[in-house]
């Protein structure tokens, strides 16, 4: 599937946030907006799944996302917030199975293979041990791969994620990053993510687009992006990127701001 | 941990078959007390036996008081669930989208002004209510509405119309009688016409809620992951706050404002069966027809042969009730 966005620009009530942007994600693989606090990297993820409107046009697999059916967009992508309400008071199950919502009709009936879906989603993410607990008891972690699940049940083409790896420990990180690997890798998902951690980013992805200042300063592999010299100019920091044996991702030391 | 799974559905199977016996239960009894009370079997024969002395007691007076409390219960606790859910917000009943006093100050404009038009106070608190509501609406609108400014501008409007209902009573102080037996919710005196009418609004309002229950489930999720799920969030929370203010309008018309249902029941159902909607809104709803009989009926019977209003029981127990719900609450940490 492959999200392309042309003229865009968007912002939030008056405040123009992206001005003019241009972008085509090849949603094969996975892809990560890296850039500093307030470059519009969560925008971007908000314009690009239809949450934010705004100018120019977005294209999904060549059809316009403006004049999209909600429901045909669910079915197509899901978008994970970085902030989210707290959770009602229900079940793991319960919560797995609203990603079913865009294939139901109004009465949110469960047919067999909608609790085939949900089973799988609950699997696939770890947490099948715990369906019958209630989300609000989970440690942050566990939330992490429910909501995952959730967006798992929705069979979307393309998950979006917005700092999914923030307030968890590192065991956690790791594992969320393998998970989104994997479901990248073996049903073909494509995954979009906003991170702040550069190593994390260099390991995860395919692609990384880098933002400043709402635009674009750079769209390629992580060892083509990923350099001495973008986290200078980019990040005011000085920096070195290490190889390391025996490692595929070098090391991201830094030595102090510029 | 399956286990967990099935434990909980059968909960809910147990809870609505709970409910309902609890339902019978309570109307049985709300048809043998009263000045004249009656034996169960003196009751059954009454239902069957057109030749019976006391059938003008149970089916003209008794049983339309109980098919009443049951319909008001069901109504105003949907209500109150659709707005709990909708407004993200655990605080929110129909007194929150302007329902009881937009309705309170027609009804007593009404009353007041022009007294010879007080058999119509029904058609006019409905309208009323839904007008309040629909002010509130677009106060809050902008580009969408958004559930804090929506409760903001309802304390707002609340506001305004509480202290024009105060003024209009504060200049005819003679004459409240009518205006405060209103006020409070009464079930005293209900025909079968206005059983008649109550069905007919409650059941498509009841039906509407019904097949509610996936944006209900979508919507408490938060509007971002709503959105996420194909839900069209704006369009989406007026068309239910519209069910809502529709359903309160429509016991406010016929039994004046019974406060707390709307509140308090919601809360308990979810503590019972979760906050999924498909089992939370039957259980609510049945919930709430317990909760309105068990008020009338102590209204009717404590301090016999005076009658409190359903509306002061419920606020006398509610108020106290809801206390404990929210402590309780914070203890459990739910």
């Amino acid at each position: 599937m492959i999200v392309a966005a042309s003229k865009l620009s968007v912002g939030y009530d008056g405040r123009v946030v992206i001005p003019d942007l241009e972008i085509t994600i090849d949603g094969q693989g996975v892809t990560t907006f890296l850039g500093p606090n307030g470059c519009g990297k969560s925008t971007l993820l908000k314009a690009l799944t239809g949450l934010l409107r705004g100018g120019g046009t977005i294209e999904i697999d060549g059809q316009p996302l403006r004049g999209m059916r909600p429901r045909t967009l669910a079915r197509k992508l899901s978008y994970l917030p970085q902030v989210r309400l707290a959770p009602p008071e229900i079940t793991v199950e319960d919560f797995v199975s609203c990603g079913r919502i865009p294939h139901q009709g109004f009465m949110q009936r469960s047919m067999p293979r909608d609790r085939e879906i949900v089973q799988w989603a609950m699997e696939e993410t770890g947490v099948l041990g715990m369906r019958g607990r209630g989300v609000r008891e989970l440690s942050g972690g566990e939330k992490q791969r429910v909501y995952i699940a959730a967006a798992l049940a929705q069979q979307p083409r393309m998950l979006f994620l917005d700092e999914p790896t923030t307030y968890l420990d590192i065991q956690h990180q790791i594992g969320l990053a393998q998970l989104l690997r994997r479901l990248n890798r073996s049903l073909g998902m494509g995954v979009i993510l906003v991170l702040h951690d550069i190593a994390q980013a260099y390991e995860i992805s395919d692609e990384v687009v880098v933002m400043v200042d709402g635009g674009i300063y750079a769209h390629g592999t992580p060892r083509e992006v990923i350099t001495s010299a973008m986290l200078r100019e980019v990040y005011r920091v000085n920096a070195r990127v290490v190889p390391v044996e025996g490692r595929a991702c070098p090391l991201v030391a830094f030595d102090g701001l510029t | 941990m399956r286990d967990g799974q099935e434990r909980r559905t059968l909960d809910t199977r147990v809870c609505l078959t709970a409910l309902i016996a609890a339902i019978c239960l309570l109307s049985l009894l709300a048809l043998r007390v009263g000045s004249a009370k009656f034996t169960v079997r003196q009751i059954l024969s009454s239902l069957l036996d057109a030749s019976s002395p006391i059938r003008a007691i149970i089916i003209d007076i008794r049983l339309p008081r109980v098919i009443l409390s049951i319909l008001i219960g069901m109504c105003l606790t949907a209500a109150g669930t659709i707005l709990q859910a909708v407004m993200h917000n655990p605080l929110a009943d129909p007194g929150v989208i302007g329902v009881s006093s937009g309705a309170s100050v027609v009804a007593t404009a009404v009353f007041l002004i022009m007294p010879a038009a007080s058999r119509s106070v029904p058609l006019f608190a409905f309208a009323g209510a839904l007008a309040a509501c629909a002010a509130i609406y677009s106060m809050a609108w902008r580009g969408g509405a958004d559930p804090i400014r929506i409760v903001l501008a309802g304390v707002a409007v609340n506001a305004m119309l509480g202290g024009a209902t105060s003024f209009l009573m504060l200049m005819n102080a003679d004459d409240l009688q009518g205006v405060l037996a209103w006020m409070n919710g009464s079930l005293s005196a209900k025909s079968w016409s206005q059983v008649r009418v109550m069905a007919a609004y409650g059941s498509i309002g009841i039906l509407c809620s019904a097949l509610s229950v996936k944006s209900l489930n979508a919507l408490q999720l938060g509007d971002e992951v709503a959105r996420n799920l194909g839900i069209r969030v704006g369009r989406t929370r007026v068309v239910l706050s519209g069910i809502a203010a529709y359903l309160a309008a429509s016991t406010v018309s016929v039994a004046g404002i019974i406060g707390f249902v709307g509140l308090i029941v919601p809360h308990v159902a979810r503590m019972a069966v979760g906050a999924n909607h498909k089992r939370m809104l039957p259980a609510a709803m049945l919930l709430g027809a317990c909760v309105v009989l068990l008020a009338d009926l102590t209204g009717r019977t404590v301090v016999a042969p005076v009658e409190i209003p359903v509306g002061i029981v419920m606020s006398i127990l509610g108020g106290p009730f809801f206390l404990y719900l929210l402590r309780r609450r914070k203890r459990t940490g739910m």
